[in-house]
């Protein structure tokens, strides 16, 4: 009597150990897949601005006609970023492909930088209708870009938090959950305050 | 602000509060109970019996409140867009080109990604000049939100970020499903009243006949246990609507906390809710139905009190901006006495938006580029091949939205000297004639010099041009294909059917 008492409750304790590690076990497997998702978002708004930038450049020609060079700088730079892209999107979470999209990213933005700057010179191309629709287009983008970063951020940090927290973290051991990587600019001098000077 | 502590403190809070309501109801069962013992004076009878009578009890006190509560709660659960359109929501289309609409709905797209749910249905609130918005729906796929027209005004873009985020934080939350359930309950609990006066009068009749009859009652017991459920009734649902309130009130702190979580900065939404304190409007919605959407929205839809569903301002504010001085409000709310603030002016203060051309920020006029814009609407037809040879009603659907230009005369792409390296794949032999989509070439009428510039190739070699959407490589037709108009927000691939083509692509004829 007193053994299959016994080997009940033993049997019990093995069953709710199991049941145990495989929620651990499928809440790795959802964080993950949620970090992934957030991924492809990023790449989605990535598309978006990629593909708003010719249109921008269309625009931006007919005022702009003796900056051929920030012009072409501005298409070399996207070109480069929908390469980079390409390679991230094939890997996702890698480590170098993720550095390299986002220098590819840092290049684009910088172009884009100066080509608004110039823009300013320029009030004909700065009251063009299409022009400010467009800037519109290209602030939201931007900020779709940051958010879609933040929000695999948060997803990646969920999934990091998740595989090394105690229990959770023999079952990641276990079926070789990898670390994810953060979505981060590489270059320092993007972490230092711009200077303004007058 | 540490938003994740902050968020972990007020779900905990959140969660005491609704096991509260909770004991409540378990509060209303043993009132029920003891007073269906004493009435039936059940307490002589041997435990079996007692146990199976307390059991009785229980399960009836509780199913009529359940089934009540059920019943309630389907009828509440309407998708978002239902709620949103009786309180006199419009619809804002996905392509918009209403400068206010499209940054509302750019807004919210941005929202959706930070807070990781799909894009819900967007709706404005034109007859409401005060600054408020709500979230509602069952789950995230079915949610809508809605902005009022004041918000559109006065709010600029940063504030509206906070705003819409904090609508996100009720829906990723699960606050609309949270308040939907509790009202539920408080109709079940309403709905035991109505049982106990029912029980009560019964009672009272039939124990006034037993007496004439001179026969002892037995309906007497009856009527006490009425008076107990109609007395637990309306103690629980007094008791209810206070838990409810302040559950809603937690609830508006946590959106508040999530929202900067999604915006990663406190100015917007403080801004927002100094502009609500600061302005005479305020929050107050005029719709009758404010009520029902009480505990969604961003604002307090009423005048506060102890039901109200949403904490004091200066409290909400102060969590955000420690620093917060509430004589501060009285400061603004001199200042925009005199001139009340423009969200667009303060966008192009802020270089988040270009200035309208002619009126670098006329104060006052805050809409003025976009009424110059719905005024200027009309029809043209630009020099591409397409409006040439494709039918009428296409090249309206597609060229809607350019001001009103003299017909300009229709030239004819010429692939010039890069012509001889536009190859189309091969296709079937039919005798058509290939044409390739090329996507920039159709590029937009400009507006300064009057005349539609000349469709043309794109600048740089095969390899180098943008990859823009198109939705076939190639096709083969007799004629030249008209041209198409694409919206560009991904990942919906359909033709724009509104005004402004943002995309256009252009079919020019290649060699095989």
């Amino acid at each position: 009597m007193e053994l299959i008492i016994g080997l009940v409750c033993l049997l019990l304790i093995v069953v709710a150990v199991l049941g145990f590690g495989v929620s651990i076990y499928n809440g790795l497997v959802r964080a993950r897949n949620a970090y992934r998702n957030a991924f492809a978002q990023i790449d989605v708004q990535l598309v978006r601005r990629h593909d708003l930038i010719p249109n921008l450049v269309e625009t931006a020609k007919g005022y702009l006609k003796h900056e051929r060079e920030t012009l072409e700088a501005v298409i070399n730079a996207r070109n480069a970023a929908v390469n980079a892209q390409a390679t991230a999107a094939a890997a996702p979470g890698d480590p170098a492909a993720m550095q390299q999209l986002s220098g590819a990213e840092n290049a684009l933005t910088a172009t884009l930088g100066r080509l608004f700057a110039l823009s300013e010179a320029y009030p004909d191309l700065k009251a063009n209708q299409n022009m400010m629709q467009l800037s519109e287009e290209l602030t939201s983008t931007e900020n779709r870009v940051a958010f879609a970063r933040q929000a695999y951020n948060d997803a990646v940090m969920a999934y990091n938090n998740k595989r090394e927290v105690f229990p959770s973290s023999v079952v990641a051991g276990m079926f070789s959950f990898g670390p994810a990587e953060l979505f981060q600019p590489d270059d320092p001098q993007q972490r230092q305050a711009p200077q303004v000077s007058f | 602000m540490n938003f994740f502590e902050r968020q972990r403190q007020v779900r905990r809070l959140s969660t005491r509060l609704v096991l509260l309501f909770v004991l409540a109801v378990v509060g209303i069962v043993v009132v029920v109970n003891v007073a269906a013992l004493v009435a039936f004076n059940a307490t002589t009878a041997d435990p079996g019996q007692l146990a199976g009578f307390i059991a009785m009890v229980t399960v009836a006190t509780l199913a009529a409140i359940g089934l009540a509560a059920l019943v309630r709660t389907l009828a509440l659960r309407g998708g978002g867009g239902k709620v949103a359109r009786e309180l006199g929501g419009v619809p804002v289309p996905a392509n918009t080109t209403d400068p206010e609409l499209r940054r509302l709905r750019n807004v919210v797209e941005e929202m959706a990604l930070a807070s990781g749910v799909p894009v819900p249905e967007v709706y404005v609130l034109p007859e409401e000049t005060a600054i408020n918005a709500f979230a509602a729906g069952w789950t995230p796929s079915d949610a809508a939100v809605a902005v009022t027209r004041g918000a559109l005004q006065r709010l600029n873009r940063d504030e509206l970020q906070g705003v819409i985020a904090h609508e996100f934080s009720h829906v990723v939350n699960g606050d609309m499903r949270l308040n939907i359930r509790l009202m539920g309950l408080l109709f079940g609990i309403l709905f035991l009243t109505v049982i106990g006066r029912g029980l009560a009068r019964a009672g009272v009749i039939g124990g006034g006949r037993s007496r004439g009859n001179n026969s002892g009652g037995s309906a007497a017991p009856l009527a006490l246990v009425g008076l107990a459920l109609l007395v637990a009734g309306y103690v629980g649902v007094l008791a209810g609507r206070l838990i409810q309130a302040s559950v809603s009130r937690q609830r508006e702190y946590l959106a508040d906390a999530s929202a900067v979580q999604y915006t990663r900065q406190t100015r917007g939404i403080a801004g927002a809710l100094k502009k609500i304190g600061g302005l005479s409007d305020g929050s107050e919605l005029k719709s009758p139905k404010r009520d029902e959407v009480g505990h969604m929205l961003f604002g307090e839809a009423a005048r506060t009190s102890w039901f109200a569903t949403h904490p004091p301002l200066a409290d909400r504010i102060r969590a955000l901006e420690p620093s917060f001085d509430p004589a501060e409000l009285q400061q603004l709310s001199r200042r925009w006495a005199a001139a009340a603030p423009s969200g667009r002016q303060e966008d192009v203060a802020m270089g988040l938006a270009p200035a309208a051309p002619g009126q670098p920020g006329a104060p006052g006029r805050p809409a003025a580029a976009g009424r110059r814009r719905r005024a200027g609407r009309g029809r043209l037809s630009p020099g591409h091949p397409g409006a040439a040879s494709g039918s009428a009603s296409r090249r309206k659907r597609c060229w809607a939205g350019w001001p009103r230009r003299p017909r300009a005369p229709t030239p004819t792409p010429q692939p010039s000297s890069t012509g001889s390296r536009i190859h189309c794949s091969t296709g079937p032999a039919t005798g058509r004639r290939p044409y390739r989509c090329c996507s920039a070439c159709c590029s937009a009428p400009s507006r300064r010099s009057g005349s539609t510039s000349t469709p043309r190739w794109p600048s740089g070699t095969a390899s180098t041009w943008p990859t823009l959407p198109c939705a076939r490589r190639t096709t083969w037709s007799n004629s030249p294909p008209s041209c198409g108009c694409r919206w560009p927000s991904w990942p919906s691939r359909r033709y724009a059917t509104g005004p402004t083509p943002r995309w256009s692509h252009c079919w020019l004829p290649c060699s095989r």
